[in-house]
């Protein structure tokens, strides 16, 4: 997350990458399909549309990407590649500040 | 239900200001009071259960006392939010418990444990530590990577999903605290010595080569430390899904049971489940592996078992492979596990309940 700038235009939120390319935020979802894993989705595209974002929400299925990942517990949310929730499903509101204060530690 | 909706409407209540506020520090005094006031809620609703549900049958439904519709009744009101309120309580007791115990942490506790010692202490993670049975796989490959070995990762995925606290509270409510802490204790040791039993085998040479090249990235960061009010909300919400999605389960299988205990003779099973039938516990095992359920739907058979005469051993060796091998959760572990170990694992694990099985109905 270290030296990273931020540039918004037009509501699409960019961010500053390891290689200094321009990229659209990421919000990734792990979980290999069940019930909380759909929810945590459903939550964190909620979380975008209420905070006006042109991020990119994904979600990964694959459970060798999510061991990769180090994720031990699913569901996961990772900003950027940080996972900053695990094992739970959190509402939109929560992910939106999760998202805020990944901005303003950036 | 009701109750707890007003102690949940309370807690609410009770929160709100303080949410507003920036302070999260200032959170702790408010929930401290919340949780004191629901327990003491809690305590005196669970104490005047049986006089409401004598009131309710008798005096406003009406029923003459004495009959078997009356009985059935009355049965039915006292134990439904009899059960559901020990369950609101214990879940949210262990959630307390779990919001210190993360993945992360056990697997720290485990890496590099010797054998035997390793393998109670996992079985003993295991029964604290958040697991879904979806995240096996991530859970398996995280633990081998960081060198919990494969026998002591075996007794955590043993004990996660067998006792459990949904399986506990419906044991202890509808059969009695004995049953639930002889399940307690067998579950426990099925779990240690099939775990021990597959680290004594070697069969590491058996998990897919792949999953010991992989380097995942640190497992470290989800979030900042939680404070006390987190641990309650992380609880608060526990109960919310786990409640939530048993509650149907209980009612019903309390319903089954209030009605099969008149109408199933009595001693109806004993010929061929009792003890004198020593392949029914193979059989049981046998019939519980392929069926999957969860605590909540398998003890009320489990009750309804044991009150028409079968034996101890030969319910909980039912129930104990029910809960405890699926074959959905051995196609995940496809992925990471040859056949054959799956098969030693599921072998072993069966051996183990057949086992338990004999050993109660021997001693009871």
């Amino acid at each position: 997350m270290r030296g990273r700038e931020r540039f918004s235009a037009a509501r699409v939120l960019y961010t500053l990458n390891e290689r200094g390319e321009r990229a659209v935020m990421t919000i990734t979802v792990y979980g290999p399909g069940c019930a909380k894993c759909t929810q945590l989705e459903a939550a964190a595209r909620q979380a975008v549309q209420d905070l006006n974002l042109g991020a990119c929400v994904e979600k990964v299925g694959d459970i060798v990407k999510i061991a990769q990942a180090g994720i031990l517990i699913t569901p996961a949310l990772a900003i950027d590649g940080a996972v900053v929730l695990k094992g739970r499903v959190a509402n939109a509101a929560e992910i939106a500040s999760l998202i805020t204060s990944a901005l303003d530690g950036s | 239900m009701g109750p707890n909706v007003a102690q949940e409407q309370q807690r609410n209540d009770l929160r709100a200001p303080v949410e507003d506020g920036a302070g999260r520090g200032r959170s702790h005094r408010p929930r401290a009071l919340a949780l004191v006031a629901a327990l003491g809620a809690w305590w005196l609703i669970y104490r005047h259960l049986g006089a409401a549900a004598r009131w309710l049958t008798y005096s406003l439904i009406g029923l003459a006392e004495g009959t078997h519709l009356a009985g059935s009744v009355e049965f039915f009101l006292f134990e439904v939010p009899k059960v559901l309120l020990l369950l609101v309580l214990v879940v949210f007791g262990v959630g307390m418990v779990r919001s210190f115990f993360t993945p992360e942490r056990t697997r720290a506790l485990l890496a590099g444990r010797l054998e035997a010692v390793g393998n109670v202490l996992a079985a003993a993670l295991g029964v604290v530590t958040p697991f879904c049975s979806c995240s096996a796989v991530p859970l398996f490959i995280g633990f081998v990577e960081a060198g919990v070995p494969l026998g002591v990762t075996f007794s955590f995925l043993i004990a996660a999903p067998m006792v459990n606290e949904v399986a506990v509270v419906l044991l202890f409510g509808l059969v009695g605290w004995r049953v639930a802490a002889i399940y307690v204790v067998a579950g426990l040791s099925v779990a240690i010595l099939s775990g021990w039993v597959i680290g004594r085998l070697r069969l590491e040479g058996h998990v897919e080569p792949w999953v010991y090249e992989i380097r995942s990235i640190s497992g470290e960061g989800g979030g900042p430390r939680l404070t006390f009010a987190d641990r309650i909300d992380y609880a608060l919400e526990q109960v919310r899904t786990i409640v939530g999605k048993v509650w149907p389960f209980i009612l019903l299988g309390i319903a089954a049971g209030a009605g099969i205990h008149g109408y199933v003779p009595e001693g109806a099973l004993a010929s061929f489940m009792g003890k004198e039938a020593w392949w029914s516990v193979p059989a049981a095992v046998l019939l519980g592996v392929p069926m999957y359920s969860n605590a909540a739907g398998i003890v009320p058979v489990v009750e309804a078992l044991l009150g028409k005469g079968a034996a101890l051993g030969t319910a909980l060796a039912f129930m104990m492979s029910v809960i405890a091998l699926s074959l959905p959760e051995m196609i995940i572990l496809r992925k990471v596990l040859k056949p054959r170990l799956i098969a030693a694992f599921a072998g072993i694990v069966a051996l183990g309940i057949i086992a338990v099985g004999f050993l109660f109905n021997a001693v009871l």
